[in-house]
């Protein structure tokens, strides 16, 4: 279990003036399934482009099974199976003809797998690539990158702008590679309700930097979102210590913390406050409350 | 072993699989001895990541629920009905905190709410 | 109903608001280019020799080409102002408005374009560009190309097939007017074609022909509007399903072998069919070609294949639209020297196939010619070849084996590097390739603008060898590095050695070398810079696919 898969080593990376990573360090151990989130633009996909080698490493190292993706192309991705978030297959090929082009690099390409799952995602083995549908490509595109039950399965947002049908697909296809023993996922989402129910460590990234990581139950659970009701409306948001996000208005606010419950109870208590409900916020609602207190400090900053 | 996963209500994911387990053992859909699914199975089947499955299965066996015994799996323990009650009590109670909670909003008393539980209990019963 | 009719116009003048807002730019960089470039090779000609160009012979040629260039250019331009039609189908408005105004707008620029071009030139240079007749062919040319577009739905092939119909019109027009082409003197038909005067026939026959343009124009984009117009791609589909496709059920037994095939069928195989197209656009114009004139058309044909091999090598080496290496494409697991191998292997069976479908056409108009009785004598090759001895076909086998290993291994070369800088991403393959072209170009123009012609013999002796001495030392640093990066093999150094000597043997076959330096060092230069491709190649993979 505790061997490590993918590591990403005080990892930076500007394009221009624009910092994508800066300092990111995680890692993904063996049979673990990863959910990188972030808003769009955060850093997600640089990150799994430089797993994969398609960027290299300026500032910082990356290993994949200890070796260097750039250096080792080959017995790297080999290892490894690849879904991209534009989903770009050749347009040109039928479906049996991206099939049998797969079968040729990976040596576990598995044919009555592969069989099984066009079957299953029902794909016309003559339907050429760029008739299929979005939905249809997008089971295409997982297609080839399950046959060779890779070590490492990657998918960098498999769920934007598919159908609940696919989209249960493709988190049944997480699942089933994640059980099987030894496999590790990691994938990127900003569909948190996918990755709470599929994703065992969580990593939260904004503006390049990892702003939350570590296992999800913890995180879950170390987050309490609390309802205050004050003695008098307030008019401002009510300046708490240990208060990720503050939400409300007059005289009940919802307060998200990180820990510090008592803290808060006594600093809420201070300002005439008491605590009416408490309760285990989601995942998107801890992220909603991280993304929106980065985005405040910045501004303010 | 029907169990249904909700994301909307912000209950953890293994506490929903924990509280529906002890609720189909309180409600004699699972009788002790009975086996429950694999974890892989019950992973696949409700698309949750299998530790999550496991440590449900983890907490159930130290709440005393179920027992797992070596290589076959788990199964529902013999002792689970004093425990029932007090599960059968904690499931209703919270039915009965959002009764009253509406109630109160409808501003209708206890006392009136008590009577209407026992007109239907008696309803129910001679039907 | 007037009500109607004022909406039409405020709509008509919307559309064209957009056509010039979208355009305007390319437009004015496009006119600056065509007059920006003419003006250079005019200027270098008039610097050079007193050459006159109104009303000459090579005042006429140097027209056509130039209105080539400048159809091509400002073509682009418009095409560009015109955006994507199917924007346009959700307008309220009629097709007949959409149409009308787009292609008013799309003739008037043209014209004026072309006639700003012409005019600037005629006053600097005194050119003698005639205005009215091939500025008007011009505008009826992108009314049609508009039809086209716009009748049809877009689908790269069908533009292309668009396109090349425009040079087929162009080409059939001059082929019908004369009979037969003189490809000596091209100015023959542009000096009839484009007389000064436009009559008053001429004019009743473009407003005809623009009518009609509209009108169907119209049509098409009306039945394309509603979604039944002429889908290409239904009748492409069509066309492959009475092909039978050799379905190979097996799989590949190597990664390189699939990675080979993926190249191929995607790129690769652009070579031989484009050959072969262009190559029955030469046939039909064939029987046309005069005795006197079809030894050179040999000569003409031959190079109208070669260059578009050139243009289609930057094509084979293009990852994808922004010339990256895209997510699937770079995650094959391959190494980039595997990686570099397939698409090199794909341009070279490209280029081999290209030839032979190559020398089939010569074979083919080699026995049009002699169906019509024109095909030139041995003395008309020999003279073309420039040879020394009298013909005797022994010895000619010789020298044109020599010829096709060298021309072989030239254009081999030239695609293969096009390819690989290319290979390397757009900005990298442009810079380079500006570069060392316009380094070339203004080494020797600049020298003979600048200097007397006692120092321009020394500076150029000089910069020819500094260039022969930088590009070849550039070419042993890339097979350095790519051997440090371990990119390459022994295999591949011996490879390259091996087409060095074929090629350099080839052309001691072809032009019999002496030991003279000036003789055999431009040659063996450019034998040792062809193999370039096998090192260039994976250092552009290597370089691009992990940015």
């Amino acid at each position: 279990m505790s061997e490590t898969v993918v590591e990403f080593d005080r990892l930076s990376r500007s394009f221009g003036a624009k910092r994508a990573l800066n300092e990111v360090t995680l890692r993904v151990e063996r049979g673990s399934v990863f959910g990188l989130v972030g808003e769009n633009g955060a850093g997600k996909t640089t990150l799994i482009r430089h797993a994969i080698g398609l960027l290299k490493a300026k500032q910082g190292s990356v290993r994949v099974f200890q070796l260097d993706p750039v250096r080792h192309p080959k017995e790297v991705l080999g290892r490894i199976g690849y879904l991209s978030e534009d989903r770009d297959l050749p347009d040109w090929m039928t479906v049996a003809q991206l099939m049998r082009y797969n079968q040729a690099f990976y040596r576990g390409w598995d044919e009555a797998f592969a069989e099984q799952l066009r079957e299953q995602f029902e794909l016309d083995p003559k339907q050429q690539v760029k008739k299929l549908s979005r939905g249809q490509r997008a089971r295409a595109g997982l297609l080839i990158a399950l046959a060779h039950r890779p070590e490492l399965l990657i998918l960098d947002e498999p769920s934007s702008g598919l159908d609940p049908v696919v989209r249960r697909d493709i988190l049944s296809a997480i699942i089933r590679t994640v059980a099987d023993e030894g496999r590790t996922v990691l994938f990127s989402s900003h569909l948190l309700e996918e990755v709470e129910r599929v994703a065992d460590q969580v990593a939260m990234i904004h503006s390049g930097r990892v702003g939350l990581n570590g296992p999800l139950p913890e995180i879950l659970q170390e987050h309490k979102r609390l309802v205050l009701r004050f003695g008098e409306p307030q008019l401002a948001e009510p300046n708490l210590p240990g208060a990720i996000s503050c939400q409300g208005t007059g005289r009940e606010w919802t307060v998200l913390c990180n820990g510090g419950v008592e803290e808060l109870r006594v600093a809420a208590s201070k300002c005439g406050a008491e605590i009416v409900d408490e309760g285990t916020p989601t995942l998107d609602e801890i992220f909603l409350a991280r993304a929106g207190s980065q985005t405040d400090r910045q501004g303010a900053s | 072993m029907q169990i249904r996963i909700s994301n909307s209500d912000g209950v953890p994911i293994y506490r929903q699989i924990v509280n529906q387990v002890k609720y189909l053992v309180a409600a004699g859909r699972l009788s002790s001895g009975d086996r429950l699914l694999p974890v892989r199975t019950l992973a696949e089947q409700l698309v949750v990541n299998p530790n999550t499955v496991s440590r449900a299965y983890r907490e159930l066996e130290s709440a005393g629920v179920i027992t797992a015994r070596q290589g076959s799996g788990a199964f529902v323990s013999d002792n689970g009905s004093p425990l029932a009650l007090r599960e059968k009590r904690k499931l209703l109670q919270q039915r009965v905190d959002m009764l009253l909670a509406e109630a109160d909003s409808l501003g209708v008393d206890v006392t009136t709410v008590v009577k209407l539980l026992r007109d239907r209990s008696r309803k129910f019963n001679s039907e | 109903m007037n009500h109607v009719q004022t909406g039409g116009m405020q709509q008509a003048r919307a559309l064209a608001w957009e056509f010039w807002a979208r355009g305007w730019r390319g437009q004015l960089l496009g006119l600056a280019g065509v007059i920006g470039f003419a003006s250079l090779i005019y200027g270098v000609f008039s610097e050079i020799s007193d050459l006159t160009f109104r009303g000459t012979e090579t005042g006429r040629s140097l027209h056509f080409g130039f209105y080539s260039v400048t159809l091509f250019s400002l073509g682009a331009s418009i095409l560009a102002a015109w955006g994507v039609p199917r924007r346009r189908y959700t307008l309220p408005t009629s097709s007949l408005v959409i149409v009308a105004s787009t292609m008013v707008c799309s003739m008037v620029s043209m014209f004026v374009l072309y006639a700003l071009a012409a005019t600037a030139l005629n006053l600097i240079f005194d050119a003698g560009w005639p205005i009215w007749g091939p500025g008007l062919v011009a505008a009826l040319l992108i009314a049609w190309l508009q039809t086209l577009f716009w009748s049809i739905s877009n689908t790269r092939g069908s533009q292309l097939a668009s396109v090349s119909s425009c040079v087929m019109i162009l080409a059939s027009w001059g082929v019908l007017l004369f009979g037969a082409i003189k490809f000596a003197s091209l100015g023959g038909p542009t000096a009839v074609w484009f007389h000064e005067g436009v009559s008053a026939s001429h004019l009743g026959m473009f407003s005809l022909a623009s009518m009609g343009l509209v009108g169907v124009g119209t049509v098409g984009f009306a039945s394309l509007r509603c979604g039944s117009g002429i889908e290409v791609h239904r009748i492409v589909d069509w066309a492959c399903r009475l092909i039978p496709r050799t379905a190979r059920a097996t799989p590949f037994s190597y990664p390189t072998t699939a990675q080979f095939w993926m190249e191929w069928r995607e790129r690769g195989y652009v070579m031989p069919v484009g050959t072969a197209v262009i190559g029955a656009a030469v046939l039909l114009i064939t029987p046309f070609v005069a005795r006197a004139d079809s030894s050179e058309f040999f000569g003409a044909i031959s190079a109208i294949l070669f260059l578009p091999a050139i243009v289609i090598g930057l094509f084979l080496g293009a990852r994808s639209p922004d010339g990256l290496f895209a997510n699937f494409n770079g995650s094959r697991p391959l190494t980039d020297s595997q990686i570099a191998n397939a698409v090199l292997k794909s341009a070279t069976v490209g280029v081999f196939s290209s030839a032979l479908v190559w020398a089939v056409l010569l074979g083919a108009v080699a026995l049009i010619l002699a169906l019509f009785g024109r095909l030139p004598s041995l003395q008309d090759v020999s003279h073309q070849l420039e040879l020394s001895r009298a013909p005797e076909v022994a010895y000619l086998g010789i020298r044109l084996l020599g010829l096709v290993a060298l021309a072989l291994g030239a254009i081999w070369g030239v695609v293969a590097l096009m390819t690989s800088l290319v290979l390397a991403g757009k900005k990298v393959g442009g810079v380079v390739m500006c570069t060392l072209f316009g380094v070339w170009i203004g080494g020797g123009v600049g020298s003979e603008l600048l200097l007397s012609p006692e120092a321009q013999d020394t500076f150029q002796r000089v910069f020819f060898f500094s260039f022969v001495a930088l590009t070849l030392l550039g070419n042993a640093a890339g097979f350095a590095a790519a051997w440090r990066l371990k990119l390459i093999s022994h295999k591949t150094l011996l490879m390259a050695v091996g087409i060095v000597a074929v090629m350099f043997a080839g052309a001691h076959l072809a032009f019999g070398l002496t030991s003279d330096p000036e003789s055999y060092v431009p040659v063996l230069w450019g034998c040792l810079l062809a193999p370039s491709a096998l090192a260039v190649a994976p250092l552009a993979v290597w370089w691009n696919r992990h940015r």
